[in-house]
């Protein structure tokens, strides 16, 4: 598990450094709380004055701002769903084609080591710091809420909008993975992964306000498992959330198949 | 034999890199490569060392082709000097060599220690803050601290100083006693007359044979007045033993195949005031090889 190991050390300051901004923002969020709820009705029948496409854009038109969950699902789809999963993507993206770019890949490849050992424990690593990154979070945020909820919440509605971001996060990554396998260029990498990051979430809002286009909600990961939707149908797509995850794994074999045929033009 | 290649042909899209290369390392054995810029020696040593997919030819390394089931075993076997060196920047060297000592199961800890003295390794540095002579250094030493059977080096002197210069050849003849086979690419010609058991040409993609090193020719200078090199030119049209005739700086540069008789004969028919004769070095093979069409000469045909 050299490489693994290896670049673990090297990924570890980024991955705290975007933990504390992450759990930062949502304890600054987490603690205004009490004060949204302690308005009683007040919050939600002004949010009833905004226009209707702004509530729609947040999907908070039928959300109980008295219900910490409810709260959580209004910001956290900015902060979780939306700009949390940018360090996931940006590590994705960038940990094989950063070894071109960088032309360290040299280095690597000259050791006894095969290719599909080498991209193996690359993704492993990617895998394995988004779930520390995401059960951190999920961790942090089941603290907070405890800590700042002004009534009981929903734990399976806690453990849907987790797994649902979990699911984002590596819908995104596999985007990044197969991006960094594909291409030369870190630049390029990172291009790709975020246009179909602004794609995915510019189709989701699509499918929020207008609804002749609702239907668009289904073929991206932040309508599928969109948290206001959550909590309004307290239900969770499982089906779609095992096609996430064997759609990755899926991704990674495509990944290592063809790494082991790239030219590398370090 | 420790490397061969046969047919090794490699195109970028329509764009010839390489094709046919047949080249051969045996043990204890140092083998130059050489060839002018774009030539094809990286893409060569690149293609060896699996970065590249041949579109043709086949790679025996140890005598095992090579494919990708076994070139992780055969890599355990092999070092590498990259012409570019390219490790990580935000790493100290130290950490840098860490890293490298955890791909290999019996590694010799002392030897690789021994090395870094040896080359005065600024251990404790960040990558990014040496000079590139001591990038090139780092280099070295991970080529040759597993203790290779085979070495393969692109441009390995680049940037180092002379001394470190000698440190390298002497480590690799000592490389080569203990029966590494070494195979460098290299400009420093000199570097590769004197240290190569064997030198290959490559040209535009191609290997090539300089036909000079099988005729024992001599390279013969002559300074004259330059009244008399009117006359000089007569008189070596008489001897068909001169195959090249080069004006350089006001002196005549004569190749010969060489015969002391005929050589005697050349001196006493002619009007000079200094004459040298030297064995032919490996730059002027590389001049026969690479000069530029349209240099003054006499039988280049014959020569080449």
């Amino acid at each position: 598990m050299t490489i693994f190991k290896w670049e673990f050390r090297k990924n570890l300051k980024s991955l705290f450094i975007w933990l504390v901004f992450i759990i930062g923002i949502q304890f600054m969020y987490s603690a205004l709380f009490p004060s949204f709820a302690g308005e009683g009705g007040l919050f939600s029948s002004k949010m009833q004055l905004l226009p209707k496409v702004f509530l729609k854009i947040f999907g908070i038109e039928e959300i109980d701002f008295s219900n910490i969950i409810h709260f959580f699902a209004m910001q956290g789809q900015i902060w979780i769903f939306l700009f949390a999963t940018f360090y996931v993507m940006r590590l994705a993206s960038s940990i094989i084609v950063k070894e071109e770019d960088e032309k360290t890949v040299e280095f690597v490849l000259s050791r006894p080591l095969s290719r599909r050992r080498y991209i193996f424990e690359k993704i492993l690593l990617v895998t394995v710091n988004t779930i520390i990154y995401d059960f951190v979070i999920a961790l942090a945020l089941l603290y907070m809420f405890n800590a700042y909820k002004t009534k009981p919440f929903d734990m399976k509605q806690f453990w849907f909008i987790v797994f649902s971001y979990i699911a984002v996060h590596i819908f995104m990554a596999l985007i990044g993975i197969i991006s960094s396998t594909v291409v030369r260029k870190r630049a390029t990498a990172d291009t790709i992964t975020l246009f179909f990051l602004g794609f995915f979430y510019i189709l989701s809002l699509i499918a929020r306000v207008y609804e002749n286009y609702s239907y668009l909600k289904e073929l991206t990961p932040f309508g599928i498992f969109d948290p206001a939707d959550i909590i309004k149908t307290n239900s969770f797509n499982y089906k779609a959330f095992v096609f996430v995850v064997l759609l990755y794994f899926a991704g990674a074999i495509f990944s290592i198949l063809y790494y082991e045929r790239k030219d590398i033009h370090a | 034999m420790l490397l061969k290649v046969s047919k090794l042909t490699r195109y970028y899209g329509k764009k010839l890199g390489i094709e046919n290369i047949d080249l051969s390392v045996s043990e204890s054995e140092i083998v130059g490569f050489v060839g002018p810029n774009g030539a094809g020696k990286t893409t060569t040593i690149r293609t060896i060392m699996g970065f590249l997919k041949p579109d043709a030819g086949v790679i025996e390394i140890f005598g095992e082709q090579v494919d990708r089931k076994n070139f992780t075993d055969i890599l355990k076997s092999i070092g590498y000097v990259p012409g570019e060196v390219n490790y990580y920047d935000d790493e100290r060297v130290e950490k840098i060599i860490e890293f490298y000592k955890e791909f290999y199961n019996d590694f010799d800890g002392n030897y690789c220690e021994e090395l870094c003295k040896k080359f005065d390794l600024p251990l404790k540095k960040k990558f990014e803050d040496l000079s590139s002579g001591n990038k090139k250094k780092v280099a070295i030493v991970q080529a040759l601290a597993h203790k290779p059977k085979l070495v393969i080096m692109d441009e390995p002197t680049n940037g180092l100083d002379p001394f470190v210069q000698k440190m390298l050849y002497k480590t690799l003849n000592e490389l080569r006693e203990n029966g590494v086979g070494i195979f460098l690419s290299s400009h420093v010609l000199s570097e590769v007359q004197k240290l190569c058991d064997r030198v290959i040409f490559i040209k535009q993609g191609h290997i090539i044979e300089p036909r000079s090193f099988e005729r024992d020719l001599k390279k013969i200078v002559v300074t004259s007045k330059e009244s008399s090199n009117s006359n000089l030119r007569e008189v070596i049209n008489e001897f068909s033993e001169i195959v090249e005739l080069i004006d350089e700086n006001g002196k005549v540069v004569l190749f010969m195949k060489w015969n002391a008789e005929k050589f005697k004969k050349l001196i006493a028919s002619i009007d000079f005031e200094d004459i040298t004769i030297e064995d032919l070095s490996l730059e002027d093979v590389f001049d026969e090889l690479y000069k530029p069409v349209d240099t003054a000469t006499r039988n280049t045909d014959e020569v080449m």
